[in-house]
């Protein structure tokens, strides 16, 4: 029992480490992509009627 | 008189009828280190033998109420001098010995059932206060015979022929430590009852070892592998028996998992059991587990018939770290008293060389210590060193505007307002943001942010939200709040590149905060890892040390 205590503490050591070293988080965002032609057009992603349109997901 | 058990001329014991001014005698005993004196109680109700179970209660006038102990056959191996019956070598007899509190003894003797049981009942004497004034040689001698006796016998093995050194003159089986062959101690001499093979399991301590524990002289002289099963899982542990020559007692050590118990054998009538409690010396010991416990290996000699899969039921009662064991069979009831001993008590006890220098650095923790140290000291580096290794900077710091209240009242349709940040470049490791969003404290409505990071040179764009929401006032005379004036959330291991913030802002236009800040942190460390992590790990450590404690 006790040799089962310490490799299961053992992989909890391990997983922390793991996730902390890679600087891993659970992200609620989403993730989309803009356009390559929206990046080039005036204004861009950075105009209003873009991020409203529906043209892009993730939102 | 001079009595063994039934058919073994072994281990036989010693009983002196005494005489006492005013006519009146009584009967002298030693059994297993302890002197008893008893004697004959009229109209005591004593049950028939085959009803005299261990553990069932008798009432005995005059003395605390009992219990049968033990219960078994007899011969008489010898007799001499004047005693109150004709002496009848080798007839089978039957008895049944109790135990009461405060050392109280009694013993039932059926004979060999012709006649009603007599029942004899009185207590443990202070060996101290003993002395031989014996009217003839011969009783001298008799009981010279039942002091204490250290010489070791040296017999061979009928199996193997491998030397045997019996350290006890008590013991009844013995098992070799070379071919693993059982055999009986029967007229001085070994006789097989099984062939053996080599023992798969290394005693901590070699059998025949003398060493010093705890005030006592003891030698090592038997070791035993017992186990039970719970749950479909096998838990094992090893007994050691210890030999007391100085007080003809036997006492244990156990270890299982390199934890050790230091175990006394007491009287059973010294324990006081009501449902799940058991209460010895004023301590009340609470129920923990019932197993059924089987030998699976012996080694060395006992003073007991001691087989291959013989089982008991045992019971364990616990109080702080010492618990109350009943070992509980058809015939007999035996308890006793375990507590902790470090290992190093043991091994210096012993003499014993740690047989690595790693053992011997750890020597003096038990391994449940060690366990939860190591792992938290491992948890702790880990900690400090991926905090240490953050670089924190702040790629986004800036207060957030807010709805146009003025355009809400007059009915316009307005766009929510929305920023951008600096554009900030990132290298090297992906490592993590957060982002975080406040209002002021009491500021009694919401305000919310739409939150994407847009990496402007692949366009990949993340998305998050966040709301913050703070009330507070006074009622009654008492102030309240409520909710969490900051929220903040994670972009999980952001790739290098250049990026931007977009933050659409959103709330109640009619009520907006004070004001509203806007903060975002690359590769800062993450007290949610530390809490979620200890907090895994403690409960985890909690739970297995409460399971190895009860196995």
């Amino acid at each position: 029992m006790i040799r089962t205590m310490q490799i299961v503490g053992g992989l909890l050591v391990i997983g922390y480490a793991a996730i902390a070293f890679s600087d891993y988080h659970f992200g609620p965002g989403g993730r989309s992509q803009i356009p390559a032609s929206v990046r080039s057009s005036p204004g861009g992603y950075r105009s209003w009627s873009f991020w409203h349109s529906g043209e892009h997901g993730g939102k | 008189v001079q009595y063994a058990r039934l058919g073994s001329s072994q281990a036989p014991w010693q009983e002196f009828f005494l005489e006492h001014p005013g006519e009146r005698w009584s009967w002298l005993a030693q059994a297993q280190g302890r002197w008893y004196q008893t004697r004959s109680v009229d109209q005591a109700a004593a049950p028939a033998w085959s009803e005299a179970t261990p553990g069932r209660e008798v009432t005995v006038p005059g003395f605390p109420t009992m219990r049968i102990a033990e219960r078994g056959q007899r011969q008489m191996i010898s007799a001499e001098g004047e005693l109150p019956f004709r002496p009848v070598p080798d007839r089978p007899e039957t008895y049944a010995d109790m135990s009461g509190p405060g050392g109280t003894f009694g013993t039932v003797d059926y004979g060999d059932g012709s006649a009603p049981p007599i029942v004899f009942a009185g207590g443990a004497v202070d060996p101290e206060r003993l002395s031989v004034d014996a009217p003839t040689p011969a009783v001298a001698a008799e009981m010279a015979a039942a002091r204490p006796e250290v010489a070791t016998r040296a017999l061979t093995c009928p199996t193997c022929n491998a030397p045997l050194p019996m350290a006890s003159p008590l013991s009844e089986r013995v098992a070799c430590k070379y071919c693993g062959g059982l055999s009986d101690v029967t007229q001085g001499a070994l006789v097989a009852l099984r062939p053996g093979s080599k023992l798969p399991v290394e005693p901590v301590i070699p059998l025949g070892t003398s060493g010093h524990l705890r005030g006592r002289d003891v030698i090592c002289v038997g070791f035993m592998v017992r186990g039970t099963t719970v749950d479909d899982d096998r838990y094992r542990w090893r007994e050691y028996l210890l030999y007391v020559p100085e007080r003809r007692e036997y006492l244990f050590l156990l270890e299982e998992d390199d934890n050790w118990q230091f175990i006394i054998p007491i009287l059973p009538g010294d324990v006081e059991v009501n449902a799940k409690t058991a209460v010895y010396c004023g301590d009340s010991y609470e129920w923990t587990q019932s197993v059924r416990a089987e030998v699976e290996l012996v080694a060395g000699e006992f003073y007991w018939k001691v087989e291959i899969g013989e089982a008991v039921e045992a019971t364990e009662y616990a109080h702080g770290g010492d618990k109350l064991s009943e070992e509980r069979s058809a015939d007999e009831v035996v308890w006793s008293l375990c507590s902790p001993i470090f290992k190093h008590e043991v091994t210096t006890g012993f003499g014993l060389v740690p047989r690595s220098k790693k053992g011997a650095g750890s020597a003096g923790s038990p391994g449940l210590f060690k366990t939860w140290l190591w792992l938290l000291v491992a948890w702790c580096a880990v900690a400090i060193a991926s905090c240490a290794m953050r670089s924190e900077r702040t790629v986004a710091d800036l207060n957030l505007p807010l709805a146009n209240q003025s355009a809400t009242q007059s009915g316009t349709k307005v766009e929510p307002p929305t920023t951008f940040t600096e554009p900030f470049v990132l290298t090297g490791l992906s490592r993590s943001i957060q982002v975080e969003l406040s209002c002021n404290e009491g500021s009694n409505t919401w305000a919310g942010a739409d939150i994407a990071l847009v990496n402007e040179e692949t366009g990949d764009v993340e998305e998050t939200s966040l709301d913050v929401e703070h009330y507070s006032g006074v009622d009654d005379g008492e102030s309240w709040s409520e909710g969490n004036p900051t929220a903040s959330t994670w972009f999980s291991r952001v790739p290098a590149g250049r990026y931007v913030f977009r933050v659409e802002t959103g709330g109640d236009p009619a009520k907006p905060p004070q004001w509203l800040h806007f903060r975002a942190v690359h590769d800062t460390w993450s007290g949610e890892h530390m809490l979620w992590s200890l907090g895994i790990l403690v409960v985890w450590l909690t739970i297995a040390t409460v399971g190895v404690r009860r196995a």
